[in-house]
């Protein structure tokens, strides 16, 4: 079984719709970074006006940045299939968080450590769970059925595809909607700063959304995969090849989505990737879409799916060793 | 809704800290005695809170996670919560290998994110800091379990709120079940923070009294913490999940539907799971926060599903764990199911005229238990109950 794909929707640091930001990828046009006061790196932040359609929802007047950037992905994977009311009643949510509502996370916790434990506001609290966005997309959408948030990096992303095969092989209903979201504060900013892990790559916000349906066809994502925890680069290489070479030969790639950071995990990710598919072509997308843990791997596979309906590809790999410790691959065809 | 059940899904073994005790026999014992694990919030000041209390797990935490491996002596409360809860599970079921962790969680590292923040803010050993909030990541604790054990079985996070430990274990089974996976470590771990407990407290969702579930005079909850584990394989055993429903309910972010919509759809999705009639369940495990809206809710849910059924909330004994009590909870329901008891629900005075349930107030009563159904719902209006049988 396949997964394909019949809606996307992103909101990236090079545009919100297809065209714009899939022209600024093969104009190689990167996206602008900017230096927000507090921070101590720059970052590729989102333009607000890519979410201004959004922003006037009542149930999403109090919300963090990336609530509203997740229901304006998940409204574009949508529009252009009409569902009935008991349609999306029973259409299952799968949720990526990657840092989760940072920003109110970080300004709770400030006022706390400033003003004292009973300073909290009750306001920004319920925001930071990590299954706020999940929630408000759902509300903004109609669906009742389950929404589960799963929080993580690129692989996580990734192997999120893999339980959204599982998903629907088990159920029913044929569709699923999956969303993932991030946004920047100075906090997570500082923090991937000073890991050293976004070398080649700046900190972004932002979301991707794939609407999914099931299918006997061997076009959209083809190859899934559960992926593995790893303790070291070395342990990631050999486990990233291990996926790699698990890959059905009628779905070896011909080209890799790779943020192609410069960071020792990247490298030995692309090193990985050379040793199994020697004659590949690597496509960056870092500088467009810059690191945004499951948002951008979720802008990367759509960014392959668009290059795969286009006929610039036949089939694309996008894989990722991540800083939660996973990796993982899937293939589009 | 799920199709048909193709594989039985057996629970191998399980594993639990919480405030009740180190482990399934002093857990199971504690519970049976309705003794409560709640006392003052002894891990960061709560000056200017209207609750100080708190079920916290007692000192003996460091030291069990030590005997185990000597390097969880620099490892987060959460993370040494993980691995004593996991190596009782593995040491339950000698041999298990899971293909896939499910873990729930709500704060993962919270207290390491507290320490950058606090690092950051004065400019002192924020180096240091730095160093160690690359565990802040809610994978960690598990991984570094994980590794001890030798297992490099991919983790997923799952964190819907307080619903989380039962997602996991419901997700878990779900992968069995399918044929995606064969053995599934499956479970959920949160650890009191400062972040969490004060933002319980401002929503003054905590109660500066007794918490006490389902009572007339409730007034909130008290926050808890402790890790359950469990190793699900296919085929029969006496230990069962068999059922397993979850739902969304988009009311509000932090407030159930009144009705008790959301719960309800959970909990008649998890009997159609497991092709179970409301009057076969022996005994609701309930969410009961001790919330005012929360026991109303899902009091109005366990009144239109199984009216009659004994039911009690457990968290008046050990405060809740949030991301980690659905699958806490499922232990409890597990030592029910073994020891046949009816686990009582504590604190517990006057019954709220609006829901008059079955409770199983205040002291734990033998029972034939068979069907055990699990309650856990949580903000964004998360809801999933799970079913434990004894075949």
């Amino acid at each position: 079984m396949s997964l394909r794909i019949i809606g996307t929707g992103w909101i990236t640091p090079v545009g919100r719709t297809p065209a714009e930001a899939i022209s600024r990828v093969k104009d190689h046009l990167p996206a602008t970074p900017d230096q927000p006061e507090g921070y101590e790196t720059p970052v590729l932040p989102i333009d607000p006006a890519f979410i201004q359609d959004v922003s006037g929802i009542p149930r999403l007047r109090r919300s963090s940045v990336i609530s509203h950037f997740a229901v304006a992905a998940a409204r574009d994977a949508m529009a252009g299939i009409s569902l009935s009311e008991d349609e999306l009643a029973n259409l299952p949510l799968l949720f990526l968080a990657g840092d989760g509502s940072v920003v109110y996370t970080r300004r709770f916790y400030q006022d706390i450590v400033t003003r004292g434990a009973g300073s909290g506001s009750p306001l920004l609290f319920p925001e930071t769970v990590y299954n706020a966005p999940a929630s408000h997309v759902a509300a903004s959408l109609g669906l009742r059925d389950e929404a589960l948030t799963f929080v993580g990096d690129g692989a996580a992303a990734l192997a999120a595809l893999d339980s959204a095969r599982a998903l629907l092989l088990a159920r029913k209903e044929k569709r699923c909607l999956m969303v993932a979201a991030q946004e920047l504060d100075r906090i997570n900013a500082s923090a991937y700063l000073r890991w050293g892990l976004t070398r080649g790559l700046l900190p972004a916000e932002g979301a991707g959304a794939l609407l999914l349906e099931s299918s006997s066809t061997e076009k959209g994502i083809v190859f899934t995969h559960g992926g593995y925890s790893f303790g070291s680069n070395s342990d990631a290489a050999s486990k990233l090849v291990r996926i790699l070479q698990s890959i059905p030969s009628e779905y070896a790639p011909d080209a890799c989505i790779s943020s192609m950071a410069t960071s020792n995990v990247a490298l030995m990710e692309r090193k990985a990737i050379r040793e199994v598919f020697p004659k590949i072509t690597f496509l960056s997308s870092g500088p467009f879409f810059g690191e945004s843990l499951a948002a951008s791997a979720m802008q990367q596979v759509i960014l392959a799916h668009h290059l795969v309906a286009s006929g610039d590809y036949r089939r694309v790999l996008v894989a990722s060793a991540g800083y939660h410790g996973q990796v993982c691959a899937t293939v589009l065809a | 809704m799920s199709s048909s059940v193709s594989i039985p899904v057996s629970i191998a073994s399980a594993g639990c800290v919480s405030p009740l005790g180190l482990g399934m026999e002093e857990t199971s014992s504690s519970l049976h005695a309705g003794t409560s694990g709640i006392g003052p919030v002894r891990l960061f000041p709560v000056d200017g809170c209207q609750c100080s209390t708190a079920g916290q797990i007692d000192g003996r935490l460091g030291e069990a996670a030590v005997s185990i491996t000597s390097r969880s002596r620099r490892w987060t409360r959460a993370a040494q919560m993980v691995l004593v809860a996991m190596e009782e599970a593995l040491r339950g079921c000698p041999g298990f290998r899971p293909d896939v962790v499910v873990i729930g969680t709500t704060s993962g590292g919270m207290s390491l994110g507290e320490e950058f923040f606090r690092a950051l803010s004065s400019g002192q050993r924020s180096d240091h800091a730095a160093r160690r909030v690359r565990n802040y990541v809610p994978h960690q604790p598990v991984i570094q379990a994980l590794e001890t054990f030798g297992c490099d079985a991919p983790v997923r996070i799952i964190s819907n709120a307080c619903a989380s430990g039962s997602n996991a274990l419901g997700i878990g089974r779900q992968l069995i079940r399918d044929g995606m996976a064969t053995h599934v470590l499956a479970g959920g771990y949160d650890a009191i923070a400062e972040l969490v407990f004060a933002g319980f407290d401002c929503l003054k969702a905590s109660t500066p009294e007794l918490c006490r579930p389902f009572d007339a005079q409730r007034s909130g909850l008290a926050l808890g913490e402790g890790a359950a584990m469990f190793c699900l394989q296919p085929g029969p055993s006496e230990l069962q999940i068999t059922g397993y429903g979850s739902a969304i309910d988009t009311h509000h972010l932090t407030q159930p539907h009144p009705s008790g919509r959301g719960p309800e759809q959970a909990m008649v999705a998890a009997l159609r799971d497991a092709q179970l009639s409301s009057d076969s369940i022996d005994y609701v495990n309930a969410h009961g926060t001790g919330t005012p809206l929360n026991d109303s809710s899902e009091g109005r849910a366990i009144l239109n599903v199984c009216p009659s059924a004994p039911t009690s909330s457990t968290k008046g004994m050990t405060g809740h764990a949030l991301g980690a009590a659905g699958a806490i909870e499922a232990a409890f329901s597990v030592a029910a199911l073994k020891s046949q008891f009816l686990p009582p629900n504590i604190n517990f005075r006057q019954g709220d005229p609006d829901l008059p349930l079955n409770i199983v107030a205040n002291t734990s009563r033998s029972a034939r238990l068979r069907h055990v159904l699990s309650n856990s719902f949580g903000f964004g209006g998360s809801n999933a109950s799970i079913i434990l049988s004894l075949t």
